[in-house]
């Protein structure tokens, strides 16, 4: 009785820790997940869903996290899995979506951006979209300032390979806005 | 454009549109969610699986016990193992499914690509681990009924019929749907794995 009060305690406070790490990690990535979400959506209401995927796919998975990695690099691995394999389905109408009343989107209608960097913007995601699934997800990988190192664990390539790939990536995403 | 100024435009670009976490409810939405969503997988993997091999076992006993027939009999006894080995063979095969999306990129792909590959097979052989047992069963059925004239040709154009449709339809699953999604992932591997 007392070691099965005891266990249920123990239980409850993993899974406060893991309620604490999940909430944390979302706090400081959340921004970066939506924007990675967003360059693998059609439109807005497929990148809320897309986020509110990863976010569940996250959450599903935590209790795996085995401290191998960052955490920071974990959830962008997952992310990044789980938009490709959304993108895959994209076109086949097999989405099945969770969806989260908690979580809410607001427009900011005074925008901070310029009207030019807005042009630029455009620029930027139409390049973007343009860029092969592995391109795209490295290149998203580096704008969000990610170091090499860490690209590298999470695409699963060499520190060396993911430079030469970024190198040629950033090249061609260069001519592509300047064109 | 610089290097830089992209970084920059990038990570403004978000601030268009702000996620806002309920953090509170959060939780708790997630739990309830992932509580139906693991119930939905559970009804939907037994159900599917262990409903059609009940439903196998019990309509063929019934008939087991009802017909007379020895061949008929042999028939029934025959259905419930070739069930089985389908089962097998599905389980099989989904045992490669990836449900962990914390893999490396590149594993994941080459992981998702082998699981894809199975079940391509497994469909795209229908031919071989489905159809001649059907048929075999079948026949058993047809000679232990002693079915002659109208009745026998009815029969052999009604399971026929089912035979070509579940070919047909294989076929089409394995053109329509696996066959661009391998390409797909054979693709962006091929991708990352180019210097290029």
């Amino acid at each position: 009785m007392v070691t099965n009060i005891s266990r249920n305690k123990q239980k409850r406070e993993m899974e406060k820790v893991i309620e604490n790490i999940f909430l944390q990690t979302l706090e400081s990535n959340k921004d970066k997940i939506f924007r990675i979400c967003r360059s693998y959506s059609t439109d807005a209401d497929d990148a809320n869903d897309l986020f509110q995927e990863v976010l569940f796919n996250i959450w599903k998975s935590l209790p795996s996290f085995n401290n191998q990695s960052n955490i920071d690099t974990w959830v962008f691995r997952i992310t990044i899995n789980v938009c490709l394999r959304a993108k895959q389905f994209s076109d086949k109408k097999q989405k099945h979506f969770v969806k989260f009343d908690s979580i809410s989107y607001e427009n900011i209608v005074e925008t901070i951006n310029s009207k030019e960097n807005e042009d630029k913007l455009f620029k930027l995601m139409k390049c973007i979209e343009k860029l092969e699934g592995a391109e795209k997800s490295i290149i998203l990988l580096y704008l969000e300032d990610l170091p090499y190192k860490e690209i590298a664990s999470i695409i699963g390539m060499t520190e060396n390979h993911v430079a030469v790939k970024i190198k040629r990536i950033k090249n061609k995403l260069l001519i592509c806005i300047n064109f | 454009m610089l290097e830089n100024e992209l970084k920059n435009i990038w990570k403004n670009s978000s601030r268009e549109e702000l996620v806002k976490v309920n953090k509170y409810n959060l939780i708790l939405d997630i739990d309830s969610k992932l509580e139906v969503f693991d119930k939905k997988i559970k009804i939907r993997n037994r159900g599917v699986q262990f409903g059609s091999i009940i439903f196998v076992i019990i309509s063929f006993t019934i008939v087991f016990f009802l017909e007379p027939e020895l061949l008929t009999k042999i028939a029934c006894l025959s259905s419930i193992p070739l069930a089985i080995l389908q089962l097998y063979l599905i389980r099989k095969v989904k045992r490669y499914r990836v449900d962990d999306y914390s893999l490396p990129l590149r594993e994941f792909l080459l992981k998702r690509q082998q699981y894809l590959i199975k079940e391509r097979k497994l469909v795209d052989t229908i031919l071989y681990w489905n159809i001649p047992p059907f048929i075999l069963i079948f026949t058993l059925f047809i000679l232990g009924e002693s079915l002659s004239g109208t009745d026998l040709i009815i029969n052999i154009l009604l399971y026929t019929s089912v035979l070509v449709l579940v070919f047909l339809g294989a076929k089409r699953i394995v053109k329509k749907r696996f066959d661009p999604l391998i390409k797909n992932v054979e693709a962006t591997i091929a991708n990352l794995d180019s210097a290029e």
